[in-house]
């Protein structure tokens, strides 16, 4: 049973060569049938994937651990739930997982273009994600391969279990949203080279691609979120970003995903910047694939240990293929990739964007190279040299702060050029509510000049963006004779990719002012308590009740249970929890407990547990951090409201 | 002035301000990391400036006050198990902290009293895998994290 996993995955990888080849030859040939071929095989590659991720799932719900994957990453009592996370627990799960997803991006873009005959560049882009797919699927299946058995004389009775700090909701969604989101920047990438070889350099690919590019951002999204909202609830240290080398390696190719994103509306309305996006495309692909490397190969997050994996030089060799073919590429069709137009005015909407990829390319950098520093240095002098949070956060926080300025002034200003009498009338609501918000702040005694700023500025967005939603119903009431209700109504019906886009602007305001509440405002109090005493914070008292113990499937716990104070009335209960995974008895974890409002967290963790049933307790006050989470979920929405298919009508009148 | 150099202007000014704001934080937030025999070596020369450092906490020598959260123990290298230096740590104790346990410190060093007064206290989790080698691919997804992650 095993053996058919591991030959649909093998049998895969000759496949993707066979697709490789009749997809070229029928693009040069112009051979119809052959590409008709190609794409068959295709379908074929994610049926066989698809089989692969089948018998690894059944193995791990059989509690095979004749598995070695299977028996490194689960139990027989693990939770039915967590089993199937064990798909992504580790690095051979996650590779297959990686080339089920691939599979399935590429089945769909087959399908999607099943019809169209007259591009060339579509085989091509088959035959390079098809490159892509091949060296994840040699990785998968003679390097580290998730199928490998134990010798049947030594097939272990129960499974290491699964790490208890991946046993959480958050772990369910969180890695596959990410993996999803590096996969689907293979397809822009794929088309954009595609277009480069071919010379079809019209918009065409990029049409073809915007909803695979808005996708693979939304996950990449969700994925990082989700991710801190998992460091936040899980790991018990009162934040959610540490600026960790993992969390690095997947917020570096979401800066430069948010700059393509961008770049590529100038290029398809104006037809500039061409070379730049496809430099970017380059790049984010890159930095997918440096993420899955850094992640998954344990370069850093072993913190100071250089290539334990085997895999490193396999992957290096493979980033450097792929700049250099695509950078060879970009080079040679320079010519071609000459803009139609010239920027007119620092005024302008497109100067706007482009100051956006400024930023959101140093952000990437800075933090690409924070992140590599232990090792550049120490390859250059021998000494290793590290940075830690407060480098990231000196360098990042302004530059955030520019980027969200950029997104309050952009709606403002026009296409081309922008009058100053224009700019004088767009600017005075959100100029004027900015400044009484700044004189409120101050005489409310806040003195932190960033947070007065990322506050102030919310607000200046806010009224920017909801001006934009104000107008355009104007224009529809008048024009159309509509209700506000219809008006809005049809508004972003018919518009779904600029107000989309606006949701999703919403959306990072509520999640700058999260993080600007959480990380300027927070306090932290740690005190060891006998039964009966109580720990206070700012305006809240933990009294400390009892303690008690109880068994689960597979661990043990014991529960805090304290009263929550608040001005002295009591507010309910709060039960932080201390958990002993039978697998991994040496090392108790944690489970927070969180009081969630709008306004802050209350958030607390059992520390320690001492004799005579004494507790040490840490307790933290988050302040405004849950409009980190809704705002996440309200730039999903809008990112998914996107995705939605164009009013067709009048596509060009937007904007 | 042609408008294409004034753009030209405007992005050099962008880009060298970028620089210099990298630049800056660097220069003010890089610290060195050091093995415990470096520590020793170089100590003198580092005193008073923040550090990072890596060692193995020594068994027998963890002394920990759990009410007022003060935790005191000495670190080695594999290597010189006898060249120690002493911790002083204030803050939880990591669940996971024990002996043998390799550690990760910042903070500072005074090598005149040979200790290590350390603000973060980082424990690498023991491999959780089969044998004592974990194979590649098998280490922790993160850290855990003194006072952090427990």
């Amino acid at each position: 049973m095993i053996d058919v996993g591991r030959f649909a995955l093998a049998i895969s990888f000759f496949v993707s060569i066979y697709v490789i080849v009749v997809s070229l030859i029928g693009v040069l040939k112009k051979d119809v049938r052959m590409v008709a071929s190609a794409r068959r095989g295709i379908y074929a590659i994610f049926f066989l994937s698809s089989i692969s991720v089948a018998v690894l799932l059944n193995a791990f719900f059989t509690d095979n651990f004749q598995v070695k994957y299977v028996s490194h990453y689960s139990e027989i009592s693990l939770p039915g739930y967590y089993k199937f996370t064990g798909l992504w627990a580790g690095q051979e799960g996650s590779l297959l997982f990686w080339i089920w997803g691939m599979a399935m991006a590429v089945a769909l873009v087959a399908f999607q273009n099943r019809k169209e005959r007259d591009h060339r560049f579509l085989p091509y882009a088959y035959a390079i994600l098809m490159v892509i797919y091949a060296f994840f699927a040699i990785l998968a299946s003679f390097m580290t391969n998730p199928f490998d058995l134990f010798p049947a004389n030594q097939i272990p009775a129960d499974g290491n279990g699964l790490n208890p700090m991946l046993q959480t909701y958050g772990m369910i969604i969180h890695p596959p949203a990410l993996l999803w989101g590096y996969v689907g920047f293979a397809v822009p990438f794929a088309f954009a080279m595609a277009a480069l070889i071919t010379n079809e350099l019209d918009p065409l690919w990029i049409k073809k691609t915007r909803r695979w590019t808005i996708l693979s951002w939304i996950l990449l999204s969700a994925g990082n979120i989700l991710g801190s909202e998992w460091a936040y609830a899980e790991l018990g240290w009162g934040g959610y970003w540490a600026w960790d080398p993992v969390e690095n390696a997947s917020f570096i190719p979401w800066l430069t995903a948010s700059a393509y994103l961008h770049s590529v509306m100038i290029q398809e309305r104006r037809g500039m910047l061409k070379v730049w996006n496809m430099f970017l495309v380059v790049v984010t692909f890159v930095l997918t694939i440096f993420g899955t490397f850094l992640v998954r190969s344990g370069v850093l997050q072993s913190v100071h240990d250089f290539g334990v994996s085997e895999m490193g030089p396999y992957f290096l060799t493979f980033m450097f293929a792929v700049i250099a073919a695509s950078f060879y590429l970009i080079y040679y069709r320079w010519n071609d990739l000459k803009s139609d137009n010239q920027l007119e005015s620092f005024l302008s909407r497109e100067s706007t964007f482009l100051l956006n990829n400024v930023i959101l390319l140093a952000l990437a950098f800075a933090t690409l190279w924070g992140t590599m520093f232990p090792l550049i240095s120490e390859f250059v002098t021998g000494e290793k040299i590290t940075v830690g949070p407060p480098f990231f956060n000196q360098v990042n926080i302004p530059l955030f702060l520019v980027l969200l300025i950029i997104l309050g002034i952009c709606p403002l200003i026009g296409w081309r050029k922008a009058t100053a009498e224009n700019l004088r009338k767009n600017f005075i609501l959100p100029g004027v509510l900015a400044i009484v918000t700044a004189i409120a702040l101050i005489s409310s005694g806040m003195r932190d000049i960033y947070a007065t700023l990322f506050f102030v500025f919310s607000v200046f967005v806010t009224v920017t963006i909801y001006m934009e939603f104000h107008r355009g119903v104007r224009a529809r009431k008048k024009l159309a004779g509509e209700g506000v209700l219809k008006a809005l109504g049809s508004l972003l019906w018919k518009n779904k990719r600029r107000y989309g886009g606006y949701l999703i602007h919403s959306g990072i305001i509520m999640i700058f002012v999260g993080i600007t509440g959480s990380s300027a405002f927070n306090v932290e109090e740690t005190q060891t308590l006998g039964v009966g005493e109580g720990l206070k914070i700012r305006d809240y008292t933990l009294r400390y009740e009892k303690i008690y113990f109880h068994r689960e499937s597979n661990y043990d716990s014991a529960t805090a249970v304290l009263t929550v104070l608040k001005d002295g009335k009591k507010q309910g209960i709060i039960e932080p929890e201390k958990r002993r995974y039978d697998k991994y008895a040496e090392e108790p974890t944690s489970e927070v407990a969180i009081e969630r409002s709008l306004k802050e967290d209350l958030f607390v963790i059992l520390a320690s547990i001492h004799e005579g049933d004494k507790v040490t307790i840490r307790a933290k006050i988050n302040p405004l951090i849950n409009w980190y989470w809704i705002g996440g979920i309200v730039a999903f929405f809008g990112g998914l409201y996107v995705l939605l298919p164009e009013y067709k009508r009048k596509e060009e009148a937007e904007a | 002035m042609k408008k294409s150099h004034k753009f030209a202007i405007a992005g050099a000014v962008i880009f060298l301000t970028i620089i210099a704001l990298v630049y800056t934080a660097f220069q003010q937030s890089s610290v060195y990391y050091m093995t415990v025999p470096e520590l020793k070596s170089k100590g003198s020369s580092v005193m008073g400036q923040g550090l990072r450092a890596s060692g193995q906490a020594k068994e027998g020598s963890i002394k920990y006050d759990s009410e007022k959260l003060i935790l005191n123990f000495d670190v080695f290298e594999k290597e010189s198990p006898d060249n120690i230096v002493h911790v002083t740590y204030k803050g939880i104790k990591p669940d996971s902290f024990k002996g043998e346990v390799e550690v990760i410190l910042e903070g500072k060093y005074d090598p005149n009293e040979n200790l290590f007064k350390a603000t973060t206290l980082l424990v690498k989790c023991p491999s959780r895998y089969e044998g004592k080698t974990p194979p590649p691919g098998y280490k922790n997804e993160k850290p855990t994290e003194g006072g952090k992650v427990q």
